[in-house]
């Protein structure tokens, strides 16, 4: 990473009304086994900047690997170049308003430091995990990965900004598949993902993980097919946080209410004018855009235009109070938003992004909850997931489920799906587990925007329970 | 041969590769694989511009060796020797260290001298400071949505035992959507390699002439089983959304492909449904990381039957199988469905009464070990009686299995395919496309 970013900023020749420099370097450890072999460790280094420069109310950008001056010069003249010949058909006349002074730094110190376990250890643990899945010669693979990065960011601009954040990821998944014949059934451990260092990757988490997901994809062979009807749904936050990021986080996002993704990711059922009247789900449904929290995937102090990063509720006891947008949003739409305009790499411009999306605990515990159900369904961890351009129609899958028979789980159910219509599912939400049940998930890969981009956001989520809901299973 | 960037970048990787092969001990080999580009992206919306920025970016993927263990580094390049040779030499000694703790990778695929490639396709791309222009004025009073994307790809692979591929094109799309007042849409996309103002003008004024119907008022549809026509895009979604695992070697080994029925023979497609690798339209490489070429014709499904999966060399290593020279994750590069009889001109009579479907959404597994597919209807899709459009539908949910949709309830596939070309930009810009044709199916089921 450059040392004097702001200095090389500085050097530039332009006539740019603002101008941002964005240099990024991430470096990714990629760790696979299988069956109890080693098969792959991928390194990736990925290094850039983006100049960002804002001419006659455009904003346009040039992105290089080539980080000497010459470089960074060529791009500058390209961007400023590429913002004048489009201006004259710009969306919105930005100013360099837009774009705040700030400065700062964000860098969450990790218990253990990535970068001081050799390959192979990392490798050991893995293939170890591999073998106590094997808990029958019925699995036929298993799969352990770990996914370890660090991640550099300094972003300078004309506006005096100087922001750097320096983040570590760490993220798991184990799988094992059991077969019969020609039936196969997959049970994992999801991908749990945070911000910090290899206290996220340790041997007993891994051995106690490997053997129950081995076991119960051993069930799951055994299991009866989800019965189909209308059933009381607990939803597991391994499931849940996915619920929450199709149907919460992304109808949401301001840019999608503005029209800018309708080609691609889609629109939203929620309209600008919903912000302060939407009764968006139960009376119980709090949630919250928060960078803040410790170990969550997508905390951040600023976004990728040098907005300072705050916790802000998006729904207050089911009522929608503002949307997952930045401040070309904001500007745009007239409307409150939040500090989320974010890019996937060097080599993309920011855009409206959800980071971390948060539904705050309630008050019941896991088993007062299971106590409380006469009929229905408790489904774990994720498997399909599929929703509508606008947001409403949805519908998922997951790998494992329990029966739930006068306030007790009893048989195990294979094939669990459910389908819904996004507000009147949230406007079903009976009861929110308490902080006993809540837990930190995220995704490594939400997809959006034109040129694509692919992103890491969290989702800390209690078990929930749902009442009315449509579920199914397999085919016989 | 032209003396542009993309000359200068072979050259650089030329001398790249010659260098770090130069350092390897008698024990070790490496492999190269090369993705870079030169884009430019114009996002719009409501006919305007929204963001536009351009990318210089290449990736040099080291894949080293040393006895019988393996690692990889993919690290960012700048086309310029002098400043990528010392990053390179950093990483080639980083996979070293590694490969002292790493233990050994019992299906590493070692390289090996082989036939040599060389592709260089040239285009004609619109000028960028003209281009804001030539793409919007003719919507000046429409609502249009969507992305602008050219400029040059390039793909390469060396190897220390000499063997060297590269591939590179020019080339564009505009994939883009029109809205009518009730944001109802119709979607298009204009690509190619040799941009024409007039074909846009016409391939625009076509998208447009479609907007009207989308004005009646749309049909609320019922969940249940309908007489379904599906478009070639549409039918693109289908292979789209198959082809993540659904034709893999290796996944159909290891329990998660939604083949095995047709791999046991349980289960068979209809004898009208064929599909292959077709590598003929040259718009993509036909190397893979391993240095193969694969065959310009890969039969996968014959007449309804599972004639290969794809395999790659290190699958075929792992379980005894044949590679065809499928690439690292086993997907699909050039699919070709077969055409059938279906006139494009008589596809609403052929439907008669039911659903024409132009595109789809969102489609993922619901039950993967009955290749059950669950997805949205999206833009223009219509209710259609005795052969005529009644109105557009409401977004529908369905829920099929394709042993259904293309088994016994597939009455018959269009009778030409139409090439979808892949407009993902994911890290970068996709190459090539779909060539299928539109299907058209009974009793297919919507279920929200």
């Amino acid at each position: 990473m450059s040392k004097d970013l702001q200095k090389r900023l500085s050097n530039l020749s332009h006539q740019a009304d603002w101008i941002g420099m964005r240099e990024l370097k991430e470096t990714s450890k990629h760790y696979i086994c299988r069956n109890g072999k080693f098969d792959q460790c991928l390194t990736t280094i990925d290094h850039g900047c983006m100049i960002e420069v804002l001419v006659d109310g455009q904003f346009a950008y040039c992105a290089t690997s080539n980080m000497n001056d010459q470089a960074l010069q060529d791009a500058c003249d390209r961007a400023i170049s590429l913002a004048k010949s489009m201006s004259k058909w710009k969306l919105f006349p930005f100013t360099p308003d837009h774009r705040l002074k700030t400065s700062g730094q964000y860098r969450p110190v990790p218990q253990i430091s990535l970068g001081t376990t050799p390959a192979g250890d990392i490798v050991k643990l893995l293939l170890d995990a591999t073998q106590k899945m094997k808990v029958s010669d019925k699995i036929v693979n298993c799969v352990a990965q770990a996914v370890l990065s660090e991640q550099e960011m300094t972003f300078v601009s004309s506006s005096g900004s100087h922001i750097y954040q320096d983040v570590s990821f760490v993220s798991t998944h184990l799988s094992a598949t059991a077969q019969d014949g020609l039936e196969s059934q997959t049970r994992s451990t999801g991908t749990p993902c945070h911000q910090g260092g290899l206290e996220f990757l340790k041997k007993e988490d891994l051995e106690r993980d490997a053997e129950r997901v081995g076991r119960q994809a051993l069930e799951l062979l055994e299991a009866e097919q989800c019965p189909t009807g209308t059933y009381d749904l607990v939803l597991a936050p391994d499931q849940l946080y996915l619920q929450v990021h199709e149907s919460i986080g992304h109808p949401l996002e301001l840019d999608r209410l503005l029209g800018d993704e309708r080609n691609y990711a889609g629109w939203s059922f929620v309209n600008l004018s919903d912000f302060g009247t939407l009764q968006y789900g139960s009376p119980l449904l709090n949630v919250t855009f928060d960078p803040t929290v410790s170990g969550e995937f997508a905390s951040y102090a600023f976004d990728d235009t040098g907005l300072e990063a705050t916790r802000q509720y998006l729904i207050k006891d089911g009522v929608l109070l503002r949307g997952l947008g930045g401040i070309d949003s904001q500007k745009r739409g007239n409307v409150p938003g939040v500090a989320c305009t974010r890019a996937n790499s060097w080599n993309r411009p920011p855009i409206d992004r959800m980071a971390n999306v948060n539904i705050e605990p309630g008050d019941t515990s896991f088993s007062d909850m299971i106590a409380g159900v006469e009929r229905g369904i408790y489904m774990t961890t994720n498997s399909s997931w599929s929703i509508d351009d606008y947001r409403r129609k949805f519908q998922f899958g997951c790998e494992y489920a329990q029966l739930i028979e006068k306030g007790k789980l009893t048989k195990v159910l294979k094939n669990p799906n459910y389908r819904g219509i996004t507000a009147p599912f949230w406007n079903n939400l009976k009861k929110v587990g308490d902080a006993s049940t809540f837990e930190i998930w995220g995704a490594t890969n939400c997809g959006k925007g034109e040129p694509n981009q692919m992103i890491r956001v969290g989702h800390a989520i209690p078990v929930c329970l749902f009442e009315n809901v449509e579920v199914f299973g397999g085919s016989a | 041969m032209k003396n542009d960037k993309r000359q200068q970048q072979k050259q650089e990787l030329k001398e790249l590769s010659v260098a770090l092969f130069q350092e390897l001990k008698a024990h070790e080999h490496m492999t190269l694989s090369y993705s870079g580009e030169e884009s430019l992206f114009v996002r719009v919306n409501q006919s305007k511009i929204r963001q536009a920025s351009e990318v210089s970016q290449g990736y040099l993927s080291m894949n080293f060796i040393s006895g019988h263990c393996q690692t990889q580094s993919t690290f960012s390049i700048t086309g310029n020797l002098e400043l990528d040779l010392k990053p390179a030499l950093q990483v080639l000694e980083q996979c070293r260290e590694d490969c002292k703790t790493l233990p050994d990778d019992p299906y590493v695929v070692f390289p090996c001298p082989g036939e040599n490639s060389e592709e260089d396709y040239y285009g004609i791309l619109p000028k960028r400071e003209e281009l804001a222009e030539v793409l919007l004025k003719p919507a000046i009073s429409d609502d249009l949505a969507g992305l602008f994307a050219s400029g040059t790809l390039m793909r390469s692979y060396m190897n220390s035992k000499g063997q060297s591929h590269w591939f590179s094109t020019d080339n564009f799309y505009f994939d883009y959507s029109l809205y009518t007042p009730s944001q109802k849409a119709i979607k298009a996309t204009y690509a190619g390699t040799h941009w024409q103002d007039q074909a846009y003008l016409s391939h625009f004024e076509k998208a447009k002439s479609q907007l009207k119907i989308l004005e009646r008022t749309p049909r609320k549809i019922k969940p249940g089983k309908y007489r379904t026509y599906f478009a070639p895009e549409a039918v693109a979604e289908f292979v789209k959304g198959f082809s993540w695992s659904g034709l893999s070697g290796g996944a159909l080994m290891q329990g998660r492909s939604p083949l095995k029925k047709l791999h046991e023979g349980e289960a068979h497609l209809s004898s009208f449904f064929s599909l292959e690798e077709n590598f003929h339209g040259g718009l993509t490489p036909r190397f893979n990381e391993f240095g193969e070429i694969s065959p310009s014709k890969v039969p996968l499904i014959i007449k309804g039957k599972l004639h290969s999966p794809l395999v790659n060399r290190r699958t075929a290593q792992e379980y005894g199988l044949q590679s065809n020279a499928a690439n690292g994750h086993e997907q699909t590069r050039s699919p070709l469905i077969h055409p059938g009889r279906l006139k494009d001109d008589m596809a609403l009579t052929q439907l008669g009464t039911g659903l024409y479907i132009s595109n789809l959404h969102y489609l993922n597994w619901s039950d993967l070990q009955h290749g059950r597919i669950t997805g949205m209807t999206r833009y223009g899709c219509f209710w259609v009686e005795d052969g005529e459009i009644v109105s557009p539908i409401e977004d529908m949910r369905f829920d099929e299995s394709l042993y259904h949709f293309w088994g016994a309830a597939l009455e018959d596939l269009g009778d030409r395919a139409i090439l979808v070309p892949q407009v993902f930009s994911y890290g970068e810009r996709s190459l090539g496309g779909l060539s299928v044709p539109s299907m058209l199916v009974n009793d297919f089921s919507f279920t929200l």
